[in-house]
C-alpha cells in the first residue's frame, strides 16, 4: 500500500497554471494561499520558502506579512484543488486500478500485484515521485503494509521511505502520535497527557485510552498495525476484466493507438472467455506523458467478446483526442459484463422471433446497427414495444431495450381487444365534448370543432383499485370519426352524477 | 411505345448504378401497384407519405415486409406510437425497433445508419419539419447501399412543398368511412419517379379483417347510423 501526500498541492497548482500561462514563475515570491475564517485571512498552503522563514499553515495572513513582508497571496480554491487532486487520481490509474483519494491532498494506491510491471517497489515508488515531480508536485510517498503504516510514514518519516513486508510496527513506533490520522483535539489532548511517540501510545492500556479519548485512537493503532483491516474504496469501479499495454517510449500516431486497442481487446476477450462473459461496456483510458489522461466509454446492445465487433464500437471514438507528445500507457476494462453463454451467442429466443426467416438477421446484422445508435443516442432510446399485464392502455405498454431477452409482444391473449389508436398522446388532452344523450356528438380539440360521424362504444376501463396511488376514476372510452373522417380515441372521466359534468379528454388517434 | 419503355428500365438501372434489381414492394392493392412504374414500392428507396392518416398507412406497407423495422421517433413528440395499435395494422410491435432521437441531427443520421442495413426491411423516419434537397439526396444514397425501403413520414404535413430527391411522395388522408368497422382513405400518389403524378384512390380497410380495398368514393352510399 502507498500513501501519496501532496503537502503543497494548493501552492503547486496555482505554480503549474502559471507556467501553462507562460507567465514568468521567478517573477513571484513565496506564494501562499489564504482562506478567510471568521473575518481573519489564515494561512492555509504555502511554499517551501515561505515555510523554511518560519511561515506555518494556520497563522494569520498579517501575522505572516510581519515575518515575511514580499509573500505573494492567492485565495484558496479548494473546488479547483479537489478536481485536480481527482484528476491525479485517475493518472494513478496507470500505476494500479486501485487508486483512492484520502482528504484533501493524498491518494491511497494499492499497488498488490502491480510492482513487478514497473520493476520492483522500490522502482514503482521511485518512478511514481519522478514523475509528479516532473509535473511540478512536492510530493512525499511511502510504501507499507497498511494504509494507516504507510500514511504515518509519509507524513512523518522518511520521503520514499519503503517499509519491508511485517515491519510496520517497528517502522511506526518512534512516530509522533499524530502520524496516527488523529483529529487535532485528540493529537492535543495526548500530547497534553505526555504521550509524544506511538510506542508510548502502544504500551499503554486501553480501557482508559478508549474512557479519555473515545475509540478512535485504539482503531487508527490497530488499523495502522493491521490488526484492522482497513478497507480503501477505489475511485474507479475496480473490475476483474482489465488489460493494460505500456510503451517503452510515447506513441503518438493515431494508427499505433488503433492497434493498441486491438491488441488490448484481443487480451480482455481472452480473460472474458475464460470467464464465461461477455462486455456489456468498455472503458478504454489512454495515459498521456504529460500527466493528462483520457477515457472513452462504449457500450455494447448484446454481451460480446468477439475482438472484431468490439473494435467496431470505438470507430470514431478515437478521433477527438489530442495526443500530444504521447501516450505511454493505455488500459482497456470491462466494468459491465454479462454471462454470455453459447445459446446467447447464436441467437436469443426473442431474436428468433423478430428474425422471422429473414437471413441476414439470423447473421447478427442487426447487432452492430444497435451497437451504433446506442452508443450514439443512448441505448435507453432504442427499444422495443413490449407488453405489460394493464388494463389501463397508457401502461399496456413498456419500451424494453430492442434487444430484450425475456419481451412480451402478445396483448391480452385470448380476448382480442377492442380497436385500439395508432398513436397515444403521452398525456391525454382535454377536451369539450357535446352530448346531448348517451353519445357525444360534437368535441372541440386544440380550437378546432369535430363534428362526430360515428362513436363507438363505450368500451369501460376500471382503475386498477388495487395498486397503491391508482387513480380512482372509471373512463368510458368512445372511437369517434369526424366528419372529415380522422378518428380519435377518447373518454370520459368518471361516471356521470347529477351534482357535476364529468371531464372528457382525447387519449389517441387512428390513422 | 416499347422503345421507350426499354429505354426507361436501362436509363433506370445506370442510375441505381448497378445494383441489382430488387422485388418491388407490393402494395396489396392492384390499382396502386399499376400506377408504380417497377409495379411495387421500389426497394432501395425512400418514399414521402404524409398526410392525418400516414401512420396506418406507413404501418400497412412495413407490415407486407418481412424482417424487423427500424422506426426514428422525435423524442419530444407528444403522440407516441403504440403497440397494439400497430399490431393491428399486420405490423407486429416485436418486429419495430423505435428509436427515439433528440432532434433533428440524430434522427437523420439514424435513418441513414438504418437505411444502410441491409438486415432491416424498413426504416421510418418522422423528422420534424421539410427534408431539403441534401438530406433527401443522402437518405436515397443509403437507402441504394442498403438496399432497403425508407419512408419519410410526415403526419402533419408541414414544409410538403420543399423540393426532395425521394422516389415518391403520398398523401394519405382519412376520409369519411361508410361503416365505423371500415376506416376509409384518400390516397393521392402527388409525386413518383418515373410514374403518374395526382392520381387518386379511395381505399377502405376491413377492420375484422384487416383487408384493404380500394372502392368507389363513399359520397353515393348511405351514411350508415351509429352503431352501440
Amino acid at each position: 500500500m502507498i500513501s501519496l501526500w501532496l503537502p503543497r498541492l494548493p501552492t503547486d497548482r496555482l505554480r503549474r497554471r502559471s507556467r501553462e500561462t507562460g507567465e514568468d514563475v521567478n517573477r513571484w515570491p513565496p506564494l501562499v494561499t489564504v482562506a478567510e475564517t471568521g473575518g481573519r485571512f489564515l494561512v492555509t498552503a504555502l511554499e517551501q520558502e515561505a515555510e523554511l522563514a518560519g511561515l506555518t499553515p494556520g497563522m494569520t495572513l498579517a501575522d505572516a506579512r510581519a515575518v515575511f513582508p514580499t509573500v505573494d497571496v492567492a485565495p484558496t480554491e479548494p473546488a479547483a484543488d479537489a478536481a485536480l487532486l481527482d484528476r491525479l487520481v485517475a493518472w494513478c490509474g496507470r500505476y494500479t486500478p486501485w487508486a483512492a483519494m484520502e482528504g484533501r491532498d493524498g491518494i491511497f494506491l494499492d499497488v498488490t500485484g502491480c510492482a513487478h510491471l514497473f520493476g520492483g517497489e522500490a522502482a514503482l515508488c521511485a518512478d511514481l515521485m519522478h514523475r509528479l515531480e516532473g509535473f511540478g508536485f512536492t510530493v512525499r510517498v511511502a510504501m507499507a503494509d497498511t494504509p494507516g503504516g504507510a500514511w504515518a510514514v509519509a507524513h512523518f518519516g522518511e520521503n520514499g521511505a519503503i517499509v519491508p513486508p511485517g515491519r510496520t510496527r517497528d517502522a511506526l513506533l518512534r512516530l509522533p502520535a499524530a502520524a496516527l490520522r488523529l483529529d487535532p483535539v485528540t493529537a492535543g489532548g495526548l500530547a497534553r497527557v505526555g504521550v509524544r511517540v506511538i510506542g508510548e501510545l502502544h504500551n499503554m492500556p486501553r480501557a482508559p485510552l478508549i474512557v479519555r479519548f473515545g475509540g478512535a485512537v485504539g482503531l487508527r493503532l490497530d488499523q495502522a498495525f493491521g490488526v484492522v483491516r482497513e478497507p480503501i474504496s477505489p475511485q474507479a469501479p475496480v473490475t476483474p476484466f482489465h488489460a493494460r499495454l505500456a510503451f517503452a517510449e510515447p506513441i503518438a500516431l493515431m494508427a499505433d493507438i488503433e492497434r493498441g486497442v486491438r491488441y488490448l481487446l484481443d487480451d480482455l476477450c481472452q480473460q472474458l472467455t475464460h470467464a464465461g462473459q461477455g462486455g456489456r461496456q468498455l472503458v478504454l483510458t489512454l495515459y498521456r506523458v504529460d500527466g493528462e489522461v483520457f477515457e472513452t466509454r462504449v457500450g455494447a446492445a448484446r454481451p460480446a467478446r468477439n475482438p472484431d465487433r468490439l473494435a467496431r464500437l470505438f470507430d470514431g471514438r478515437l478521433g477527438g483526442f489530442d495526443l500530444g507528445f504521447g501516450v505511454e500507457i493505455m488500459t482497456l476494462a470491462a466494468p459491465v459484463t454479462e454471462p454470455l453463454t453459447p445459446t446467447a451467442m447464436s441467437l436469443s429466443s426473442a431474436m428468433r422471433d423478430l428474425a422471422d426467416g429473414d437471413e441476414s438477421f439470423r447473421n447478427d446484422g442487426m447487432v452492430p446497427l444497435i451497437d451504433r445508435l446506442g452508443n450514439r443516442l443512448g441505448f435507453d432510446r432504442v427499444v422495443r414495444l413490449a407488453a405489460v399485464e394493464s388494463h389501463l392502455p397508457e401502461c399496456a405498454v413498456d419500451a424494453v431495450p430492442a434487444l430484450a431477452e425475456s419481451a412480451n409482444f402478445i396483448w391480452s391473449p385470448g380476448t382480442p381487444l377492442p380497436p385500439r389508436p395508432l398513436r397515444l398522446l403521452e398525456r391525454p388532452e382535454r377536451i369539450e365534448v357535446t352530448v346531448p344523450g348517451t353519445r357525444p356528438v360534437k368535441f372541440r380539440w386544440r380550437r378546432a370543432d369535430h363534428g362526430v360521424r360515428f362513436a363507438e362504444g363505450p368500451e369501460r376501463i376500471s382503475p386498477e383499485w388495487w395498486k397503491r396511488n391508482a387513480e380512482t376514476k372509471t373512463r368510458d372510452y368512445w372511437r369517434v370519426e369526424d366528419v372529415a373522417g380522422a378518428r380519435f380515441w377518447i373518454y370520459r372521466h368518471g361516471l356521470p352524477q347529477p351534482s357535476h359534468t364529468p371531464e372528457w379528454f382525447l387519449h389517441g388517434l387512428f390513422g | 411505345m416499347e422503345v421507350i419503355a426499354e429505354l426507361r428500365m436501362r436509363v433506370a438501372a445506370i442510375e441505381r448504378d448497378g445494383v441489382e434489381s430488387r422485388q418491388p414492394v407490393s402494395l396489396g392493392l392492384a390499382a396502386l401497384d399499376a400506377a408504380l412504374p417497377e409495379g411495387g414500392l421500389s426497394r432501395g428507396a425512400v418514399h414521402e407519405a404524409m398526410g392525418n392518416a400516414a401512420t396506418g398507412f406507413t404501418a400497412m406497407v412495413a407490415g407486407r415486409l418481412e424482417g424487423p423495422v427500424l422506426w426514428c421517433v422525435d423524442a419530444t413528440d407528444r403522440a407516441a406510437l403504440y403497440g397494439p395499435g400497430l399490431a393491428a395494422f399486420g405490423l407486429h410491435p416485436a418486429r419495430v425497433i423505435v428509436v427515439r432521437c433528440q432532434g433533428r441531427t440524430d434522427l437523420l443520421w439514424g435513418m441513414e445508419e438504418g437505411l444502410r442495413t441491409p438486415a432491416l426491411a424498413a426504416v421510418i423516419g418522422e423528422p420534424s419539419g421539410a427534408v431539403n434537397l441534401t438530406a433527401s439526396r443522402r437518405l436515397q444514397l443509403a437507402a441504394e447501399a442498403g438496399g432497403t425501403l425508407g419512408v419519410v413520414l410526415n403526419v402533419d404535413g408541414a414544409g410538403r412543398f420543399a423540393a426532395n430527391a425521394l422516389e415518391s411522395r403520398w398523401r394519405i388522408e382519412a376520409a369519411a368511412s361508410g361503416d365505423v368497422v371500415r376506416p376509409c382513405w384518400q390516397v393521392i400518389l402527388e409525386r413518383c419517379r418515373g410514374g403518374t403524378r395526382g392520381l387518386s384512390w379511395m381505399v377502405e380497410r376491413n377492420e375484422e379483417t384487416g383487408d384493404f380495398a380500394v372502392v368507389a368514393t363513399p359520397a353515393d352510399r348511405p351514411v350508415a347510423s351509429a352503431v352501440a
